[in-house]
């Protein structure tokens, strides 16, 4: 037997599909996540915008200015900076790693100064190229070494010890695609692929991002569910929490599907290596292909916490730094093959460098600054910032104190590769960060989409709260039986307002709750193309 | 130098059981059936277990089952004190989860305690991660102190347990009480004292209940209390501001026992209606019923802030049983996760527990126990803030959803550090070896909606297998939902097929074993699975 279908599942059910996708304008899909923080009430539609906080910015929603593409692909653990941008004629730092040092002559020198671990040798065309950029020494403010501290910095790009629950990018995304005037979002604007940090999208607006662990586990939620009707429930308490469960069902297959689309919709062109970085970059080329639409990707190698044996030009740090620039080589060598990669730009991050002096296990401790990469035709290759001088004074407890903040990195990011204006940048870092100038190619790309109309409407009464009478709106684009009922907190019925056959147009009534109670009602309107429930409340003074 | 040792003591021994009259708490007197027991057991401890659910059902009313939890739960021994507590010095992170496991494992066992200590937890916060690092303090010893407290008093009196987490190590470097000294005095305690632990800064009518100045004076009363290298609180007189203080338009030489005498003595109906409108969001749905909730209140102060009386008039009220406010709330991680284990009744080993913390945390279901976001707790506990939104809808978005799904599938699958056999469940709830009545009584127990309104999917193929031998007639009349589930389970293959578990080694065991992870995986997907 097939995979049981539920109706309005998948594509082929085109009727029930076509008529959850009309829902989902963006402002729609805003209101139905409960990510507007207009709040519930702005769901509900139709009442003076004005009269809630945020929702006149939503009113603004228009279309997506850009496609490019940032990856953050993170170095779990702190990856160790000097042994991967090496000072080549510094003997502090070969006095401070007798064992681990990399020798100039082994190292794949940038300049003269400067050179790369030799295990990253797939990334010399690049270099060659101008598509790649290095940032010397970046790091944060009082570090305290530890990788669930270093993580949350660099994920929320805010300062030590400030309780902040956005992450960076979740904050350029809700900035840049949901408080500007937009069309329909069917897309996830963020997809973590394997186990990069999940609150690198947390938005005010929610988390903008989807989690795929595993395709195939996705396929058999669509195909046991799909989606599920939010309007057809009691109206009750537990009526109307099942409809924000279904709506957050559906819009997590609706993810879900467009992540899947895009995915079956292009190959990869070239040939990637082993390993899981270089598989989740090749899902990323997918999506990009696949024109997913999603601005942000997060993807990471784990195995950077060496605190012992961790080698020099052969070992395990080495064999980290090969499978990164193994697999960053090949996905932009993929993305080349019809031009993408001018679309795209790789940058690395990574909790915090290591320790100058290496430790008694031939490995390296919690440090410090480290140097930041970024990759990209779209990059003016070169080096930036500055080199640890590694003197005393240079040292934060003994190791690189950082010369570039880290947001310094991100404003360059945000200003000149997604083309933000410095304001939204400065309210997105949450202050004035120094352009790097790494990034060459400043063009966007612009694009449109409108949204769908739907088939009935059942606005929010106003006024609301109301001391005994209030007016209630709601619209058909198609003719038939109709039926408006006013329910009380528990479900009962209190009035039938409406009970009859109906033209298409727009409907008011008023409903009058002297003689009732206060407290909540909903109502409910049930039409041929499907029901609605509202809530309002009376107050009676 | 110690002056004063806090006190810790017992809970009031005799409890007052009359009831105060009151509008909105009408005790229930509707028919005592299954689907108000489940109610009962979801909401006071995690997930509607099969033998909890038949218990309460036979204990013949709500007030009978009710009154033997809070018995239960009053006489539940503390904790022991984990192995590496009896060792100073410093401690990290092993240890806070080691802590986050045994409490987890304690919630799947002890039911009603330990949810008012997470209840109590959310209200009182502490973060771990904050309190790591602050001050000398080893912060393995610091939580489980602070947890004991709680759980201590989780279910005793609310103006006692006030008292001692204001000198609770973890509490007074928390909220900087240990640094709030004479002539520098640090406002962060006083401040979420009166804020967030005991009134918020507005009454239910709308008056101010303190100012900016109150919140300085009330500092500067708290100001001396220190934390010992021993993780002790102690008062250092040095240290603490004799001045005269002006608060809330009393004045006096305010210490602080005298600030906790005086906020009881001028705001008590302020801070009864403030707890109970958080325990009524906790324990029945998201948008309080102020009339319930002042009802709630008057309880609170008529029992001089005993605890256990609020509760007993909440769970046995005709609202808390009303259809409308059953599966009205979307359950927290922990609910879903430890319910789940209780549900599926699966025992987990370390490596289970372990997934579990880890998926609490704040990147993924975000719920992790001893660090709740911030001061204010989880929202999605919280009652409604400004926006009017309710606050469980916090716990789900397109990235929890999947998470949640992920999780469970994990743990069905054996992929979670367990291994997982569903008969030691099917052979609990239902009958085995039928294939009709099975998925039907499986669904019950996990889906909290009316399965008639459930959206279970209408499978349209017929049932598998020779059409001559078709299922019942009688079980073909009934209802719809329960065909779909029978379809599902059976999933394409002939339901004369399903085995006889009575025999030893029956046939198709392994389809069938097959079928029911399909089956549950398919019932933890339902959004009313969400739902408590």
């Amino acid at each position: 037997m097939p995979p049981p279908v539920r109706h309005g599942s998948c594509l082929e059910h085109g009727e029930a599909h076509a008529r959850e996708h009309s829902r989902w304008s963006r402002r729609d899909f805003l209101a139905r996540m409960g990510l507007a923080s207009a709040g519930f009430a702005f769901t509900l539609g139709g009442v003076p915008l004005s009269a809630y906080g945020r929702a006149p910015m939503l009113q603004q929603l228009g279309p997506l200015e850009t496609d490019r593409v940032l990856i953050l692909l993170q170095l779990r653990g702190g990856n160790d900076g000097l042994n991967t941008v090496i000072p080549v004629n510094n003997s502090i730092y070969y006095n401070a790693r007798p064992t681990i040092a990399i020798r100039k002559q082994d190292a794949l020198l940038l300049d003269n100064d400067t050179g790369l671990h030799p295990a990253m040798q797939s990334l010399q065309p690049l270099w060659n190229t101008g598509q790649m950029a290095v940032v010397h020494n970046v790091g944060y403010d009082r570090s305290t070494r530890s990788h669930f501290e270093g993580t949350v910095n660099w994920v929320t790009a805010r300062d030590q010890g400030m309780a902040v629950s956005t992450g960076w990018t979740g904050r350029y995304l809700a900035d840049e695609f949901l408080i500007g005037p937009g069309g329909p979002l069917e897309h996830p604007l963020a997809v973590r692929v394997g186990s990069a940090p999940a609150s690198l999208f947390h938005s005010d607006y929610g988390n903008l991002g989807v989690t795929f662990a595993d395709s195939q586990q996705f396929e058999r939620f669509l195909s046991q569910g799909g989606f599920y009707d939010p309007d057809d429930v009691a109206p009750t308490v537990y009526g109307e929490a099942l409809t924000f469960v279904r709506q957050v069902t559906n819009a997590s297959f609706c993810f879900v599907e467009s992540v899947q689309r895009a995915a079956d919709g292009a190959s990869n062109l070239s040939a990637y290596p082993g390993g899981s970085l270089a598989e989740n970059l090749s899902v990323v080329a997918r999506l990009i292909r696949g024109r997913l639409g999603a601005r942000v990707f997060a993807v990471s190698e784990g195995g950077f916490d060496t605190h012992s044996n961790q080698g020099g030009i052969a070992g395990s740090h080495a064999n980290r730094l090969r499978n990164v620039a193994d697999a960053t080589a090949a996905f932009l060598a993929d993305l080349a093959a019809d031009g993408l990669d001018r679309q795209v730009v790789v940058m690395t991050f990574s909790e915090f460098g290591r320790t100058l002096n290496e430790n008694g296990s031939n490995g390296t401790d919690h440090g410090a600054g480290a140097p930041l990469l970024l990759f990209g035709p779209g990059l003016r290759g070169g080096l930036y910032g500055t080199q640890s001088s590694l003197q005393s004074s240079a040292l934060y407890g003994g190791d690189p104190r950082f010369t570039t903040d880290y947001r310094d990195v991100y404003s360059t990011v945000l200003q000149d590769w997604f083309g933000l204006p410095a304001q939204r940048v400065e309210g997105i870092l949450d202050g004035p960060f120094s352009n790097l100038n790494f990034v060459d190619d400043k063009i966007a790309v612009g694009r449109e989409e409108t949204p769908a109309p739907r088939a009935i409407r059942l606005d929010q009464n106003y006024p609301n709260p109301f001391n005994a009478s209030t007016r209630l709106t709601y619209s058909l684009s198609q003719g038939g039986p109709v039926r408006l009922q006013v329910f009380d907190i528990r479900g009962r019925l209190v009035q039938v307002l409406a009970d009859h056959s109906h033209v298409p147009g727009i409907y008011t009534l008023d409903f009058d709750g002297h003689g009732l109670p206060s407290g909540t009602y909903f109502y409910r309107l049930e039409t041929p193309a499907g029901s609605l429930n509202r809530r309002m409340v009376l107050v009676k003074m | 130098m110690i002056r004063r040792t806090p006190p810790f003591p017992t809970p009031t021994a005799n409890i007052p059981r009359t009831r105060i009259p009151a509008t909105g708490l009408t005790p229930y007197n509707g028919p005592w059936d299954r689907r108000r027991a489940a109610h009962l057991v979801r909401r006071s401890s995690f997930g509607a277990i099969k033998r909890e659910v038949d218990r309460a059902l036979n204990d013949g009313s709500a007030t009978a089952v009710v009154s033997r939890l809070i018995a239960t739960a009053q006489g539940e021994p503390l904790p022991e004190a984990p192995s590496w507590y009896s060792r100073s010095g410093s401690t990290g992170t092993d240890e806070i989860y080691d802590l986050q496991r045994t409490w987890l494992e304690a919630m799947r066992s002890k039911g009603l305690i330990e949810k008012m200590t997470l209840f109590w937890h959310h209200h009182f916060v502490t973060q771990w991660t904050a309190n790591a690092g602050k001050a000398d303090n080893s912060v393995g010893h610091l939580t489980y102190d602070y947890y004991k407290l709680l759980r201590f008093h989780a279910l005793g009196n609310f103006r006692t347990m006030l008292y001692n987490v204001g000198l609770n190590p973890a509490m007074l470097i928390y909220l900087d009480g240990f640094v709030n000294e004479k002539g520098q005095a640090n406002e962060n305690y006083g401040r979420e004292l009166l804020e967030l632990f005991t009134m918020s800064q507005y009454a239910p009518d709308g008056s101010e209940n303190y100012t900016e100045q109150d919140i300085k004076e009330v500092a500067r009363a708290l100001t001396g209390w220190v934390v010992t290298s021993g993780n002790r609180a102690s008062f250092d007189p040095a240290r603490h501001d004799r001045g005269t203080k002006s608060i809330m338009g009393r004045s006096g030489l305010y210490d602080y026992d005298g600030v906790i005498d005086l906020i009881f003595e001028i705001r008590a109906s302020q801070i009864a209606h403030y707890i109970c409108r958080k325990l009524y969001c906790f324990f029945v749905q998201a948008m309080p019923d102020e009339v319930v909730v002042a009802d709630l209140a008057q309880v609170f102060l008529a029992h001089n802030f005993e605890i256990a009386p609020v509760i007993e008039a909440l769970l046995t009220s005709a609202h808390f049983y009303d259809d409308s406010f059953i599966a009205g709330r979307i359950k927290s991680p922990v609910e879903l996760l430890v319910g789940f284990l209780r549900e599926a009744e699966m025992t987990p080993n370390r490596d289970l527990l372990d997934n579990l913390r880890e998926i609490l945390s704040p990147t993924a279901l975000n719920q992790e126990l001893f660090n709740p976001p911030n001061v204010a707790g989880w929202p999605g506990l919280n009652p409604p803030g400004a926006d009017g939104r309710p606050g469980h809808y916090a716990w789900l978005s397109t990235s929890t959803l999947p998470d949640r799904w992920d999780t469970l599938e994990r743990f069905l699958s054996g992929t979670n550090g367990n291994n997982y056999d569903p008969f030691a469940l099917v052979q609990k709830v239902s009958d085995p070896s039928d294939p009709f009545r099975l998925p039907t009584d499986l669904a019950e127990m996990m889906i909290p909606v009316p399965l008639n309104e459930a959206g279970i999917f209408d499978v349209e193929e017929d049932f598998g297998g020779d059409p001559a031998f078709p299922p019942p007639s009688e079980f073909l009349g009934g209802p719809k939902h329960a065909v779909n589930l029978a379809k599902i389970l059976l999933n394409g293959s002939p339901h004369y097929e399903w085995p006889r578990f009575t025999d030893n080694n029956p046939e198709n065991e392994e389809d069938a074993r097959e079928n029911l992870l399909r089956f549950l995986g398919y019932l933890i997907q339902l959004p009313e699975y969400q739902l408590t």
